[in-house]
């Protein structure tokens, strides 16, 4: 008892002792442990960073000079502040974030008491977790270099660890590293392609990965769109099954907004009103085409106007003819729609909802409010109140990217000061003055145009391409679209924003982005892009159906996916063991041995097989003695060819060849009786 | 806590036992060069190789809840790197070529080393390979691509008689240890253990009507002076000592050396048991070879007629290993 508080003391004062031998191990250990911390090194403060590489430094020191471990109260110590220091920075430990800090700092600390082979595979197992909140956090196209690379690290590092005897040379490791991954590699695409993906968490996540809601937003007001126009990220990339509408029809629908809340319209949440649905009736033809949308981190989708129908599961279509869904987008995801440019939305407009259309927050903008009322009084119709109004934007307005800022009455100041605004200066303004003149209105967010990429046949749209425009209520057609910008900058509904910019005089979104690099280069930059996140980021339940489809699967189930997957699985294990069975396999004899043994037998020549060729040349010159200098020249030449490194394995299976013949002929005339 | 794992290492005891039983029925029982089929090559997960699948099914989760494509792809990377280590490390093992080459015969109390040669017939390295009869750690070895490697299972011998080479496995973890594949071996070959030597025993008078002159006492203790070394003298009785004052070899001799055979017979010894007498016979066998004496020796059941030599001093110490034993007597 006595004795065992004395070790309990000494283990207070020192740690463990270390012997050396894990100084390889251990090395090759914390390689792949700093290739799974490497991706997190720009996110975390640098003290996190420092802590890691200083403790494994130390770590390796330690285990070189056979210094003693810290004991086990500096290492708790060190445990607390790490764990106080995660806390006072995320003000938690949930989440990727402070959860990917804090198992690097346990990382860190782990490699202060490695004294056993076995604390090694704990440094492995934290740098796959390191791995995997690398790729939870971002996917990047380099992420899946990254994941080859990473993973042939840490595969290096685990035999290394794993091997009892003396670790293996690194080009030995690497070797057979990669011969795992290359065995591992058809087994790897079969469950990617196969394994049953099921849409939706099973459990609540914080509902941004790292993804911030980008993009558009379900609320608008001046200025709002034209800071994200000098964004040139993609939004999304649309594929048409056939030709592509004209761009002055690619209104890309996202959020609908009839709520005016201060300076800014808003989208309300339509869940549980109880609101029927408009009814949409289609004019014309119907485009099919496919959307990888980027993750935006929002509740809703994005569609060419009016989608018919869509194969996202979740998505519902609200009311107002938007696409939205439960659960934000915060991955690539990629859609199936077919949409109509040409339709008829609703009707009738109840009462009820007429009013709210109309609302205009009293007391704001008062001078917006009697211009709209004026201008519906002097005309006699609708269409002429419109007509009026564009009129009004057309003379005088003028369409730019850098509009004034605006006060509290914003549309007031618009209309009758500043006279310049961005597209949703004008929808919201637009907006605001047939309600004012008693005509039901809502705005729309989303984005117009798109930039065909010739090499992949398909559309960019980007965040440069957010618009805004109106739709308003026609009591004989029901809800019309009409877009204010094109009034004052009819261009830029046909070629887009910059040369809409240009052609008024102005300098071009150049001055923020450089689309220079859009011919050639970008171009198939983009298209490699395009198919990354179609094929890989964006494979998930939808993808996997239709490519099942693809491959002539109906109804690709879960059951029948597993099955697949088991029988492409077992295929893949037989290709293994094949492949092992070869490498395991007897060495196989030369082609000199073969060509010379198969000749002794088919010469009748029995030859021991510690007996040389010239034992087996005296041989053969004594069964055939008429053949003595043909089968010198066999033997002799097989001896040089096999041991002599002479290069002439043709001319020793012609030789055996002849040699052969001559022989049997040599036999059948012996036998022949005379 | 204490009590429950012993209950655990008692269950899991038998479980081996009765497995490593159906092993033996299944394969039966191993001759001289044995190939270690893929039939009898076994491979479970260890506790590293469990851990790894819990990891990548952790991983699946996590890949599916936030529904990422690049988790999803390291996760089924760790599953088939997983599932691909097993084949890696079973053919690691299978087709490996082991031979048991027996062991010298030891005196009781000392260690038998049973010779076991792996061959490896195939193009390909084979690693960390672990002869071990009994779970202790063993030291790993490698065979090279078509050579082979010795190894020794050391078995600890505290009795006499002849002692069966005791099964024995090998077993491999390479190259993730992740998984352990074994392969049992049941060998047939036995080696003997002689009795341990007593401390001190003094040799029994020359037998009466031999030759030798009556003042000179028999004992290996007297030295009786230097004569030239002959080929075949045992280099026990070289005088090293004067080979390396004078430079030229000697063999010493001793009292009694050249005298008339001695009979070292078990009714003859004063012990209180037929082991201790074993024991003393022993000790007395030795001395007389080390004298250079020709001795014989006699046993109730068996007789062996006075010689001298290493083949005859082995052939009595055999004998003196199998008394009492219902052995049939061979010469090994």
């Amino acid at each position: 008892m006595h004795w065992r508080c004395l070790v309990m003391t000494m283990r207070l004062i020192r740690g463990k002792a270390t012997t050396g031998v894990l100084l390889a191990p251990l090395a090759w250990a914390m390689a792949a442990l700093a290739v799974g911390f490497a991706p997190h090194v720009p996110y975390f403060p640098p003290w996190i960073t420092a802590m890691t590489f200083a403790s494994g430094g130390w770590r390796l020191l330690a285990e070189h000079r056979r210094w003693h471990l810290p004991p086990l109260w500096l290492r708790a110590l060190l445990a607390l502040a790490a764990l106080l220091g995660v806390l006072s920075l995320y003000s938690s430990i949930n989440g990727i974030v402070p959860g990917t800090a804090l198992l690097a700092l346990m990382a860190a600390l782990k490699l202060l008491e490695t004294h056993r082979r076995r604390d090694l595979y704990v440094v492995l197992f934290i740098a796959l977790f390191l791995m995997l909140a690398s790729v939870l956090r971002e996917q990047a196209l380099w992420s899946l270099p990254y994941l080859f690379v990473a993973l042939l690290a840490v595969l290096v590092a685990w035999q290394q660890v794993a091997r009892l005897g003396q670790v293996l040379p690194a080009s030995r490791a690497l070797r057979s590293a990669m011969r795992l991954g290359a065995h591992a590699l058809p087994l790897l695409l079969a469950f990617w392609i196969l394994f049953p993906r099921v849409p939706g968490p099973f459990w609540a996540v914080p509902t941004q990965s790292g993804v911030g809601a980008t993009g558009i937003s379900d609320r608008i007001e001046p200025g709002s769109i034209a800071s994200l126009i000098r964004s040139d990220a993609v939004a999304f990339r649309v594929e048409f099954d056939d030709a592509l509408p004209a761009t002055r029809d690619l209104y890309w629908r996202g959020p609908v907004m009839e709520t005016i809340v201060g300076r800014a319209w808003q989208a309300s949440d339509y869940s549980g009103t109880g609101r029927i649905d408009d009814e949409v009736s289609f004019v014309g033809e119907s485009y099919r085409y496919r959307m990888t949308l980027q993750p935006t981190g929002q509740f809703w989708l994005f569609a060419l106007d009016i989608p018919e129908a869509w194969d996202h599961p979740k998505a519902r279509m609200t009311p107002t003819q938007q696409l939205t869904v439960r659960r934000p987008i915060d991955q690539r995801t990629v859609l199936e729609l077919r949409s109509y440019t040409e339709f008829s939305i609703g009707t009738a407009l109840g009462p009820q909802t007429r009013r709210r259309l109309l609302k205009l927050p009293s007391g704001s903008n008062p001078r917006a409010q009697s211009l709209g009322a004026e201008l519906r009084e002097s005309s006699a119709s609708v269409d002429e109140f419109i007509g009026e109004v564009l009129e009004l934007f057309a003379s005088d307005f003028v369409y730019t990217l850098e509009p004034p800022l605006l006060g509290q009455h914003s549309m007031d100041e618009f209309l009758f000061e500043t006279k310049a605004g961005f597209c949703e200066h004008f929808a919201t303004a637009f907006a605001t003055l047939m309600r004012a003149g008693g005509v039901p209105s809502r705005v729309v967010a989303g984005y117009q145009g798109g930039e065909v990429n010739p090499l992949g046949d398909y559309l960019i749209v980007r965040q440069s391409d957010a618009h805004a425009w109106v739709e308003i209520w026609r009591d004989d057609y029901g809800w019309t679209r009409i877009d204010p910008t094109a009034a004052v900058s009819a261009i830029r509904l046909e070629s887009g924003l910059d040369a809409a910019l240009r052609s008024s005089g102005q300098r071009g979104l150049g001055g923020w982005l450089d689309f220079a690099w859009l011919s050639g280069a970008g171009f198939t930059w983009d298209a490699i892009n395009a198919r990354w996140d179609e094929w890989v980021l964006g494979y998930g339940p939808e993808t996997q159906q239709r490519f099942m489809r693809w491959l002539g699967m109906d109804d690709p189930r879960w059951d029948k996916l597993a099955f697949a997957l088991g029988i492409a699985a077992l295929g893949c294990l037989g290709l293994v063991a094949f492949q092992l069975a070869r490498r395991y396999a007897r060495p196989r004899p030369d082609d000199a041995e073969r060509i010379y043994r198969r000749a002794l037998r088919r010469l009748r020549v029995a030859l021991a097989p510690h007996e040389t060729a010239s034992v087996a040349a005296h041989r053969f010159a004594d069964r055939y003695p008429a053949l003595a200098g043909a089968g010198q020249s066999f033997f002799d030449r097989y001896q040089a060819v096999r041991y002599g490194g002479a290069d002439d394995v043709p001319t020793l299976e012609r030789e055996a060849r002849d040699l052969i013949g001559a022989a049997r002929r040599a036999r059948a005339t012996a036998t022949k009786p005379r | 806590m204490i009590a429950a794992e012993r209950v655990f290492a008692r269950a899991t005891g038998a479980l081996r036992e009765s497995a490593r039983g159906w092993a033996k029925r299944r394969q039966g029982s191993d001759h001289g060069r044995v190939e270690l089929s893929s039939r009898r090559v076994y491979i479970l997960p260890n506790l590293v190789g469990l851990t790894f699948g819990l990891t990548a099914f952790v991983m699946l989760l996590g890949s599916m809840n936030y529904n990422n494509s690049l988790a999803f792809a390291l996760t089924f990377a760790l599953a088939a790197i997983g599932l691909v280590a097993m084949h890696h490390t079973h053919g690691n093992l299978s087709g490996l070529v082991v031979r048991s080459g027996g062991a010298e015969s030891v005196f009781a109390g000392e260690a038998l080393a049973w010779r076991v040669v792996l061959e490896n017939p195939s193009a390909s390295d084979r690693f960390d390979l672990c002869v071990t009869s009994d779970d202790d750690a063993a030291r790993p070895v490698d065979v090279a691509a078509t050579g082979s490697t010795a190894v020794t299972l050391t078995q600890p011998a505290p009795r006499r008689g002849r002692i069966a080479q005791p099964r024995y496995r090998i077993r491999t973890g390479y190259p993730l240890g992740m998984f352990v594949a074994w392969g049992w071996l049941h060998p047939t070959s036995s080696a003997l253990v002689w009795p341990a030597p007593a401390e001190r025993a003094s040799l029994p008078p020359p037998a009466a009507g031999s030759a030798g002159s009556l003042n000179e006492q028999i004992g290996d203790e007297d030295f009786a002076g230097l004569r030239d070394y002959q080929p075949g003298d045992a280099p026990s009785r070289i005088a090293w000592r004067s080979l390396a004052r004078a430079g030229d070899l000697s063999t010493k001799k001793f009292a009694g050396a050249g005298a008339g055979p001695i009979w070292l017979e078990l009714a003859h010894v004063d012990a209180v048991n037929v082991e201790q007498a074993l024991s003393i016979l022993t000790r007395q066998l030795l001395d007389a070879q080390e004298a250079g004496l020709s001795y014989g020796l006699a046993l109730p059941a068996r007789r062996i007629e006075p010689d001298c030599g290493m083949a005859h001093r082995n052939r009595c110490l055999d004998a003196l290993a199998l008394f009492g034993h219902d052995d049939a007597f061979d010469s090994r």
